[in-house]
């Protein structure tokens, strides 16, 4: 729907959503979203308005006429609680695109997820930093290295003035200090952050956790475009191997439920579900993580066929917990194929096993 | 902007994040989460063993600078060579690593890296397990410290079996692998059996004998000579006399090779009590005497005083007394010059007795006889009480026999306390007479008689 900026009621200024200049367009959905031009919208729609358009209406609309206090602290707290729902709902939607390499459309949810957490925790506050991180990656991405480092740099800013700053936050900071250093081709800084990286989300969540795993990912790509492959191949295998780890003892949650009887009740469900600790971002990031390894070990000339059949394995179970059966089946075949005459036969049987569960899964 | 960020949080941050840095930044990865995990667990343990314990106070790993840079210098070049698939230098690191905490006291972390050590030989080859049989020994004799003693006992059978087809191999100090093996096995067997002798007597009794066999295979003599000594020991016990004296003399026959006087007075004592519980106390004599002999001329004085009481006892049940209270005194003596005060009292008290049984015979017969100059030496005794039974009496002139009003009595009495005495003494003396003798005064001569 077109607007006319000098139609709009005297002292209210409509702005685009993306680049704060004067509306001509409104969403016709919502109503209470503007933009500058059809290309803006559209970026914003694909990137994240799709998702948070009806929740906008709630939290835009002027605020009705509530005559007692406690209604108004309600309704307060409310509002509030939707704004850190809408954080959480953004930066994730923000990190998934950026996993699957959709720099340009991770740019709005980023700046959506900004604009809230703004809102609820005022300017200086650490809680901006996972936003302006994924601003960061998302100008590194697009090759927009002043800008990420200027985002970068905020963060940091941040950080160093919260010194209980919690370490799962300073290793995201470093991790994307890093890859800006690795773009920029500056590989000893950017090995440096990765290591802060690694040493910060171990402090938080262990050695071989795949929060922990990103950080070696990178440091692998790094050593990679040096050159140093014995060190990247070593760095390769230990992320795979996270991965895989991880995901087998999903795959051993989802095929073990049908043991436990279904009338049991929502308890049993609940517990399941809890198990499958795979987020949106996360699963992007397995799918990125293990077919960037998957590619890189199929063109190595002198591979060890268990790191291949390993990678193989993993994205088979990742695409069982994703539910494309098709992909999980062609993968598992080629794991087949290349754990045999391997020598590690607790590796072949594991796969053996879960192509039978394959079978079961289609028949049911 | 890069140097200043880096110059400047290498003085913020503590050196154990420094130190993972720059581990990491080389794409040490496995070193990196091998350390930490190592750092971590020691934490864990802290909290577990709670602000009372005395771990809650020490220094803990992540601040000693000088085992971290250890640490990070052999594992990144454990990593090195890993990635270079050479196992055998793994090990080494490993090794040295294993060593350098070990001569630092810190256990927890030197069985650790013996145990990645073992790890590592299973994928080492082309050595035919050598590294693997060592791996094997140190992981043995770490569990051996710590007191697991049937798991050390695996490793070392482990390290044995590697060891046997491969007499070649030798170690620094000259020894071969084979022989090391069995001394260990052997070592570890009789430390396992005297654990648990208390409460599976015949479990025990096979453990000496696998001790035994190792001991014979390693080839070193006195270690047979040991555990033959136990061995027997141990048969002796269960009751078994003939096998016992079988591997006592086997003893005695090594100790006398390598003319170790000490060792042969234990055979000479053990297969002496392994006869005189078969009843064949002559031959026991006879060993006791070759006891007394060696003790005697090695100076063993100890040894010697024991034997002496020991010949004491068996002359004393056989009913030479005479032979009884020379041994005795003999072994008082003795326990005297040494200080010793417990065999000062037991041969003090044995002595005592023995010379009362000597005196017996003549009590009795002035007690019977009944005549005037006996009953005056008896009266005469009661004062002094010195042996003058034996003495001819000056004048054989018969008077009346008079009523022995109080000593029928005391013969009747005393009739049966040196018999019983004699049968509680053949080994040892009871704790009941040892303590009896504490309280006693310096007139023992006749004490078993008079005080009683």
């Amino acid at each position: 729907m077109t607007l006319n900026p000098l139609s709009n009621p005297k002292g209210v200024k409509l702005l685009c959503e993306l680049c704060q200049k004067p509306a001509y367009i409104q969403c016709t959905k919502c109503r209470v979203t503007y933009y500058c031009s059809v290309e803006h919208q559209k970026a914003d729609w694909m990137g994240i308005h799709q998702k948070i358009c009806p929740m906008l209406i709630e939290l835009r609309q002027a605020a009705p006429f509530l005559p007692s206090e406690e209604e108004r602290q309600k309704r307060e707290k409310q509002l509030s609680i939707k704004k850190r729902q809408m954080i959480d709902l953004t930066r994730t939607t923000g990190q998934k695109l950026l996993f699957e390499g959709r720099h340009e459309q991770a740019v709005p949810a980023a700046m959506q997820s900004l604009r809230f957490a703004i809102d609820v925790h005022g300017l200086a506050s650490i809680e901006l930093v996972p936003s302006y991180l994924i601003l960061g990656e998302a100008s590194i991405g697009l090759g927009r290295l002043n800008q990420a480092e200027e985002y970068l740099a905020q963060a940091q800013w941040t950080v160093l003035k919260t010194p209980e700053c919690s370490n799962a936050i300073k290793s995201k900071l470093y991790r994307n200090l890093g890859l800006l250093y690795a773009a920029k081709g500056e590989y000893d800084e950017s090995l440096r952050q990765l290591a802060d990286d690694i040493y910060h989300a171990s402090e938080e969540f262990g050695t071989s956790d795949i929060r922990t795993s990103g950080g070696y990912f990178h440091m692998a790509n790094v050593f990679f475009r040096q050159g140093r492959m014995d060190v990247a191949d070593s760095l390769y295998r230990e992320v795979s191997e996270i991965w895989y780890n991880h995901l087998l003892k999903i795959v051993h949650v989802r095929t073990r439920t049908p043991d436990i009887p279904k009338g049991i009740g929502p308890l049993v469900q609940e517990q399941s579900e809890e198990e499958d600790g795979l987020d949106e971002a996360q699963e992007a990031e397995a799918v990125q993580v293990l077919n960037a390894i998957y590619d890189m070990r199929e063109h190595q000339p002198n591979r060890k066929a268990e790191d291949l059949a390993r990678v193989c394995h993993a994205l088979a179970m990742l695409y069982f917990i994703l539910y494309d059966i098709q992909k999980a089946k062609e993968f598992g075949r080629k794991a087949v194929v290349t754990s045999e005459g391997d020598r590690d036969d607790q590796l072949s049987r594991t796969v053996v096993e879960f192509m039978k569960v394959l079978e079961t899964q289609r028949t049911a | 902007m890069a140097s200043y960020s880096g110059s400047i949080s290498s003085y913020r941050n503590s050196y154990k994040h420094n130190l993972c840095l720059d581990m990491l930044q080389d794409g040490y990865h496995k070193s990196f989460s091998e350390l930490f995990a190592l750092i971590q667990q020691q934490e864990e343990e802290r909290l577990r063993q709670g602000p009372e314990s005395l771990m809650w106070t020490q220094k803990m790993l992540k601040d000693r600078h000088q085992e971290l840079d250890m640490l990070k210098f052999h594992l990144t070049k454990a990593e090195e060579a890993l990635r270079k698939d050479d196992y055998s230098e793994v090990y080494h690191n490993r090794y040295e690593l294993a060593r350098y905490f070990q001569s630092t006291g810190d256990k927890w972390l030197s069985d650790h890296f013996f145990n990645t050590c073992l790890q590592t030989t299973d994928l080492v080859t082309g050595d035919e397990g050598k590294l693997r049989a060592q791996g094997h020994d140190n992981v043995g004799s770490a569990l051996e410290e710590n007191g697991d003693y049937i798991a050390a006992a695996e490793h070392y059978e482990a390290y044995y079996k590697l060891a046997v087809d491969h007499k070649e191999w030798i170690q620094a100090d000259g020894l071969t692998y084979h022989t090391e093996a069995c001394i260990n096995l052997s070592r570890i067997y009789t430390v396992i059996a005297d654990k648990i002798v208390e409460e599976e007597a015949e479990k025990s009794l096979e453990y000496l004998k696998d001790a035994h066999r190792y001991a014979n295979e390693s080839g070193d003599r006195t270690l047979e000579g040991k555990t033959a000594y136990k061995l027997g020991q141990a048969y002796d016990k269960s009751g078994d006399g003939e096998t016992a004296l079988q591997y006592l003399k086997a003893y005695l026959d090594i100790c006398n090779a390598s003319k170790d006087s000490d060792g042969i007075g234990k055979a000479c004592d053990a297969i002496a009590k392994a006869y005189a519980r078969q009843g064949k106390l002559e031959s026991s004599i006879d060993y006791l005497k070759k006891f007394v002999e060696v003790s005697e001329s090695g100076g063993e004085e100890k040894g010697l005083s024991r034997a002496c009481h020991n010949l004491g006892n068996i002359y004393n049940s056989l009913g030479k007394y005479e032979e009884a209270t020379e041994y005795f005194s003999k072994a008082y003596n003795i326990a005297r010059s040494m200080g010793d005060m417990e065999s000062i009292s037991t041969n003090r008290v044995q002595y005592g007795i023995a010379m009362a049984h000597r005196m017996m015979t003549g009590f009795g017969e002035h007690v019977v006889l009944g005549n005037r100059p006996s009953l005056e030496r008896l009266i005469q005794w009661k004062d002094d009480r010195t042996d003058e039974f034996k003495k001819p009496f000056p004048e054989p002139k018969v008077e009346e026999p008079k009523p022995p009003s109080p000593v029928p009595a005391q013969t009747q009495e005393e009739n049966p306390v040196p018999s019983n005495n004699n049968a509680d003494e053949e080994e040892k003396p009871s704790s009941q007479q040892r303590e009896a003798t504490v309280e006693e005064t310096e007139t023992y001569e006749s004490t078993s008689l008079a005080e009683s």
